[in-house]
């Protein structure tokens, strides 16, 4: 019963983030403004993390089966892809690359300034 | 008799199938090392392949993968709790987190865009690709609020994950990233569960820190990227 409770919970904060994507019109996910909702709960203590956490790890854990079968969606595009999936690997790899070395760059510089402040923790 | 293709278009096939899959390659690759030796996308390959073979139409699997797919919106809502759990240390590191995850989104978004003006790619796949580094369960949605297809973006999303665990960790030591936290943070930033997982593997801080990235690059994301197809011209 305990786990069902917490499923409640995130069911209930999944709804209310669509019901504001759809009056606010605003470009997001319904479920990623209930995660952020959910978050708000947890830190007002409005919600305790054990009612939700069960119910919460539960889906987490089987989260890779709820994504694969969108990706069975591919069949429709095989052969439209055929051609170029070494040219869109060989983007999605560049894309990454540069990513990586830019947010690695920006963390490493904002993390030394910040630990000289706080006595060079971070080093 | 009654036909006994009837029996394919109840939700029972599709989510046998999904099931019997994961379970079965979950426990052949039980012991592999390799990121290419991967139950989701062997899952994959095999379901298409079954499908193709048998001559079986999406339609007919998507009536149970959509009893499966409805629990994605619930689980990202539940990825509040290990990021409420680990708020304390987003608190501790705030800056470097927020700044080496917005400067990796926005390297990411407007690369990805600049590459597929440069290959010529469809409006339909530039936006596919687009939120390539965020988790796939949010960037699906996300490509697919802007046009873009669902199975494309875990295409590119899967790519980033799999490049990104092989060749991340060497990237950062050729240009001097050695900051563990700082590590980790670029992992989670641009490869998502992957990027965790390699996080893991390097140590406790920069497995911790990946996992907190992952998080909110889907949040910054989700809010950069309507930003970036109307600034670009997507």
């Amino acid at each position: 019963m305990e786990k069902l409770k917490g499923f409640l919970v995130i069911l209930l904060c999944n709804f209310a983030g669509s019901v504001a994507v759809h009056f606010s019109g605003l470009p997001v996910p319904g479920s990623v403004l209930g995660m952020l909702l959910l978050l708000a709960l947890l830190l007002l203590r409005a919600v305790k993390l054990a009612t939700v956490e069960p119910a919460a790890q539960m889906l987490i854990g089987l989260m890779i089966l709820f994504i694969l079968p969108s990706s069975i969606g591919l069949m429709n595009y095989l052969d439209k892809l055929a051609g170029v999936v070494a040219q869109l690997i060989l983007i999605a790899v560049l894309v990454t690359v540069l990513a990586v070395i830019s947010s690695g760059w920006a963390a490493q510089l904002t993390a030394r300034a910040t630990g000289r402040k706080r006595g060079g923790q971070h080093g | 008799m009654a036909d006994w293709r009837l029996l394919l278009v109840t939700p029972l096939f599709g989510v046998s199938l999904t099931i019997g899959m994961m379970v079965f390659y979950t426990r052949l690759f039980k012991h592999a090392r390799s990121p290419l030796l991967n139950p989701l996308l062997f899952s994959i390959a095999s379901i298409i392949g079954l499908l193709l073979a048998a001559g079986i139409p999406y339609e007919s699997y998507e009536k149970g993968g959509a009893v499966l797919s409805f629990f994605l919106g619930p689980a990202i809502v539940s990825l509040a709790v290990p990021l409420y759990r680990q708020f304390d240390r987003l608190k501790a590191n705030a800056l470097p987190i927020f700044a080496g995850i917005i400067a990796g989104v926005v390297v990411s978004l407007s690369s990805a865009v600049l590459l597929a003006r440069l290959f010529q790619l469809s409006r339909e796949l530039t936006v596919s690709l687009m939120p390539l580094g965020t988790t796939s369960a949010i960037s699906m949605n996300l490509a697919q609020m802007q046009g873009g297809d669902r199975a494309l973006t875990m295409f590119f999303v899967n790519v980033a994950g799999i490049s990104g665990y092989m060749m991340s960790v060497k990237v950062l030591d050729a240009v001097k990233v050695t900051n563990p936290a700082a590590r980790g943070i670029a992992l989670g930033n641009t490869s998502h569960a992957m990027g965790t997982k390699r996080g893991f593997e390097l140590g406790e801080e920069e497995g911790a820190m990946a996992s907190l990235a992952l998080s909110i690059t889907a949040v910054v994301t989700t809010v950069m990227m309507p930003l970036f197809i109307r600034l670009l011209g997507v």
